[in-house]
């Protein structure tokens, strides 16, 4: 009982807001720790009432806020208040006569207060009065609609989702001009008050996934949501898998092809990252550019997807497993070249292919990490350390470059960056079983990672269908990808209710 | 609680996969790789056993400077075959590794006194793969045979191996006689096995040096010579090149080879290349006693010609075909007669295709096949065509004649 005191839960939730509106004035300014981003202000409104407003800086329009609501409310072209009638209610004669603003609520508590004014919000308040006035006049600096930077495309849309929830549903309602488009928004997080939208299109999502999605979100009780990857990790089927169980995209296109599908998008304010759920292993091997090129081509790329997939993760192993317990499955001139790199080689050639995927990951992730100005010389280094001079030096065998090379150029050619970390994962635990077992651990790993694949679930549909369980007619948009034209249902694995997508060949009589 | 355990077991199951030592294990540069294999007879001590090990660093091009030759010779005396070759162990700092042995050389006094004991143990072990092929050193040890540096192809053994594919596909004397095939032979009956001899040409001391490569012409070399006939798994003879080109012929080996006949009016020659060639042996039971037809058909082209007819009719090119044939026979011919005469080893496998044709009768004619195939009669029936006669029309020696003023 103790622990759960301490948990914030942030001000009381019926106390009223003060009468006077210096007092409420003072309250919120204390509330918040007098901080310097507060923004109060004392004027007499219509000329006539004794009014304060309350703001925080940079989270409003200052432009609307001078001409829509103090130009109004401070007009000096008004009569002279004797010679109109005083309104029996002035804050509702404000709100409905005087502000041109659009969006305006009426608040009485001071729970309510905080969340508009931190939402953004502009709080009026007249003196004597037990009620407030919250005036829609979000305007904060955003980042511009720009090019996504992961999944980019030669073909298809350039544009790609901001960090605000608004212009990513703008985004997306764009795309998909039908008033079957449904969006469900609430708050997650008890601090942050973070907007979570629900986006499907109504007939084509699954009820039954529909209402999971949401019991799911209404289920997280959490202080914070500062990324979509908070709410992912709460909505999954389960954490025990190396595999990614949603998708994410940053790239509207994307999303509006899943929403199409009977998918749902799950939006969350302050990422660029969509949710979109159910996903599919499937899923995770089809790049938006497959839907915008030839078919022929695009089915040729799933291919090699898939092929880069098997090479990411199994290359290194089989090198280990063939050079070290399976000698005789090489051509004779191939084993010899191998044999005349590995000697002088002063480890095994586990080791020797661990510490070179150790290298190539911590390259990675300093890669990732470095300032762009230093970017170029870590490079440089990495490339002569790793490449050159590890294999002059006769530290690692020229092959074992080669190997942890394509693995890793192998890894970036899956499209969804869940699946190839899975794929770097996995390889360390086949790569042991290769050191151990040969061929035959290898066998037993990819066996174990099959059933696994197998069992799992993403919001209740099957991982690998359509592959297990087999569905023969959502082959379409598998490992082939067939013509537009004969894409005739939406896939029924995927989650949606497999609705017709094509009008119907008509009959030949 | 249950996560602790869960860890625990965790750690004992990793700890497992360690403790296991991974006993298979071989790295690269732990093996010898075994190219070839040379098996002496040791009066004493059993099986004298030679191994052609790879010096990887040598064979790779890359590696700048040579400083020893690009294989070495283990070796070791021993009762048995696999005695010997653990027994190696003793002076090569790595095990042999025999998955990728390519050839196997058997001394001539081995092969006489029988193979199958070595062929029984190299079969058995699973290290090997039963797909080198099996020869006879001719006039040397065996040993010594794998003891000479060759140009082009680095390894000696590879050197042998693609020397004996090529020659078979193309030169037709010699016999790709793969282990397994050989000891499939072995144990048939109504079949006998063969294999190629190999010889030393040269001064073999220096040939195991490398100064024998820094000559154009080396000062040994190796070379295929004739074929071993065996009767079960002992050599009996050998037959000379072109008994032993007849013998391909039968069996239909050859790929592709050049002879020549003699011109049909004066001297002079016909070289042909033979394009392609099917042969089938079609038995038949005569009078309870058996009979075969051997039946070739090849296509062949005119590459030379130093005859004093003329080529371009339709007639002459007939009457070449009709000398081919003839000489094509005779060399079938003489084959068939080397074997049933001076080898009495049925290694055309005549008994066979007559079991396959008549079962029962081969129960009765089957016993002691070897002996009743010397008086068997053969007949060889060939029909050639020379479909082409190469990018001249006229010799150019009758060219040339015509245009003398006499």
């Amino acid at each position: 009982m103790a622990r759960a005191a301490t948990v914030y839960t942030g001000p009381d939730q019926d106390e009223p807001i003060p009468v006077d509106t210096d007092a409420t004035i003072q309250h919120v300014s204390s509330r918040l720790g007098d901080s310097t981003d507060l923004v109060s202000k004392r004027f007499l409104a219509m000329h006539a009432w004794p009014a304060g407003i309350l703001y925080m800086e940079g989270m409003i329009d200052t432009q609307l806020l001078h001409q829509a609501i103090l130009s109004s409310l401070l007009r000096s072209d008004l009569p002279e208040p004797k010679d109109w009638e005083i309104p029996e209610d002035p804050l509702t004669y404000i709100k409905n006569e005087v502000l041109v603003a659009g969006d305006i609520q009426t608040i009485d508590k001071l729970a309510d207060l905080f969340d508009f004014l931190l939402a953004g919000c502009v709080i009026l308040q007249l003196d004597g009065s037990r009620e407030a006035i919250a005036i829609h006049a979000v305007g904060w600096e955003d980042r511009n609609v720009t090019e996504p930077q992961s999944q980019s495309v030669v073909r298809g849309p350039m544009e790609g989702f901001t960090e605000n929830l608004r212009t990513n549903t703008t985004l997306i309602r764009r795309k998909i001009r039908s008033p079957e488009l449904w969006l469900e928004t609430m708050p997650i997080g008890r601090v942050t008050k973070t907007n979570v939208g629900i986006m499907y299109i109504k007939d084509l999502a699954q009820e039954g996934i529909l209402n999971e999605v949401k019991r799911r979100l209404q289920a997280i009780d959490i202080d914070s949501v500062l990324e979509s990857g908070y709410i992912e990790e709460f909505i999954q089927d389960t954490a025990k898998t190396p595999f990614p169980t949603l998708y994410n995209s940053e790239r509207p296109d994307t999303i509006a092809a899943g929403l199409l599908e009977g998918r749902i998008a799950i939006l969350i304010d302050g990422t660029p990252f969509v949710l979109l759920v159910p996903a599919l292993f499937n899923h995770f091997f089809q790049s938006p550019e497959d839907y915008y090129q030839r078919s022929d081509i695009s089915t040729l790329l799933r291919m090699i997807r898939y092929l880069c997939f098997f090479i990411a993760i199994l290359s290194p192993s089989f090198y280990i497993a063939i050079t070290t317990f399976h000698q005789e499955m090489l051509p004779t001139g191939l084993l010899i070249n191998l044999a005349a790199q590995r000697e002088g080689v002063p480890f095994p050639a586990f080791i020797e292919a661990v510490l070179m995927e150790l290298t190539y990951e911590i390259l990675r992730e300093a890669g990732v990490r470095i300032p762009r100005t230093v970017g170029q010389a870590v490079s440089i280094v990495g490339t002569l350390v790793v490449g050159q001079a590890a294999v002059e030096a006769g530290v690692v065998s020229a092959a074992m470059v080669i190997i942890v090379s394509i693995t890793a150029i192998s890894s970036y050619v899956i499209p969804e960056n869940g699946m190839s970390i899975s794929a770097r994962m996995l390889r360390f635990l086949l790569m042991g079983l290769a050191g151990a077992f040969g061929f035959y651990g290898v066998l037993i790993g990819i066996l174990f990672i099959l059933v696994h694949l197998c069992s799992l679930r993403s919001f209740g549909v099957a991982y690998m269908s359509p592959y297990a369980p087999y569905k023969s007619s959502d082959m379409k948009d598998t490992l082939f990808r067939v013509p537009w034209p004969f894409m005739r249902r939406r896939p029924l694995s995927s989650g949606g209710t497999g609705t017709q997508r094509l009008k119907p060949p008509e009959r030949q009589t | 609680m249950n996560i602790r355990r869960m860890i625990t077991l965790l750690l004992l199951l990793a700890s497992l996969a360690m403790m296991t030592g991974c006993w298979d294990r071989k790295e690269l540069n732990e093996i010898g790789i075994v190219l070839a294999m040379a098996v002496d007879l040791d009066p004493d001590k059993g099986y004298k056993v030679s191994c052609q090990v790879v010096v990887p660093s040598e064979v790779a091009s890359n590696s700048g400077k040579s400083t020893t030759t690009t294989v070495t010779l283990v070796k070791a005396t021993a009762p048995t075959i696999h005695e010997a070759l653990y027994k190696m162990t003793l002076n090569s700092p790595r095990l042999s590794y025999m998955s990728h042995v390519r050839l196997l050389v058997f001394s001539e006094e081995l092969a006489r006194k029988g193979m199958a004991e070595v062929l029984e143990a190299l079969i058995r072990d699973p290290n090997f793969r039963p797909d080198y092929f099996l020869t006879i050193a001719h006039g040397s040890s065996a040993e010594e045979i794998l003891t000479i540096l060759t140009p082009l192809e680095s390894i000696p053994a590879n050197s042998l191996y693609y020397s004996l594919r090529n020659s078979a596909d193309s030169w037709a004397p010699t016999v790709e006689a793969y282990a397994d095939d050989t000891v499939e032979k072995m144990v048939a009956s109504g079949v006998e096995a063969v294999m190629t001899g190999i010889e030393i040409q040269g001064d073999q001391i220096t040939g195991g040096s490398k100064k024998n490569l820094d000559s154009i012409r080396p000062e040994a070399s190796l070379l295929f010579s004739g074929m071993a006939v065996l009767v079960r798994d002992r050599l009996v003879g050998w037959m000379n090149e072109e008994e032993s080109k007849g013998y391909n012929y039968i069996q239909g080996n050859v790929q592709e080879t050049v002879g020549h006949i003699d011109c049909p009016y004066g001297d002079g020659k016909v070289s042909l290349l033979l394009l392609r060639s099917e042969t089938r042996i079609e038995p038949r039971l005569i009078d309870g006693e058996p009979e075969f037809d051997v039946k070739m058909k090849a296509v062949q082209t005119i590459y030379g010609d130093s005859c004093k007819s003329a080529l371009g009719s339709e007639y002459a090119i007939r009457q070449l075909e009709k000398d081919a044939n003839k000489k094509l026979a005779q060399i079938m011919t003489d084959s068939v007669k080397a074997a049933q005469t001076r080898l009495k080893a049925d290694i055309f496998g005549f008994g066979r295709t007559f079991y396959r044709k008549f079962p029962t009768e081969w129960k009765k004619l089957g016993v002691n096949w070897n002996e009743k195939f010397t008086t068997v009669k053969v007949n060889c029936i060939v029909e050639s065509q020379i479909r082409r006669i190469g990018s001249l029309d006229e010799t150019i020696t009758k060219q040339m004649k015509e245009e003398m003023p006499e």
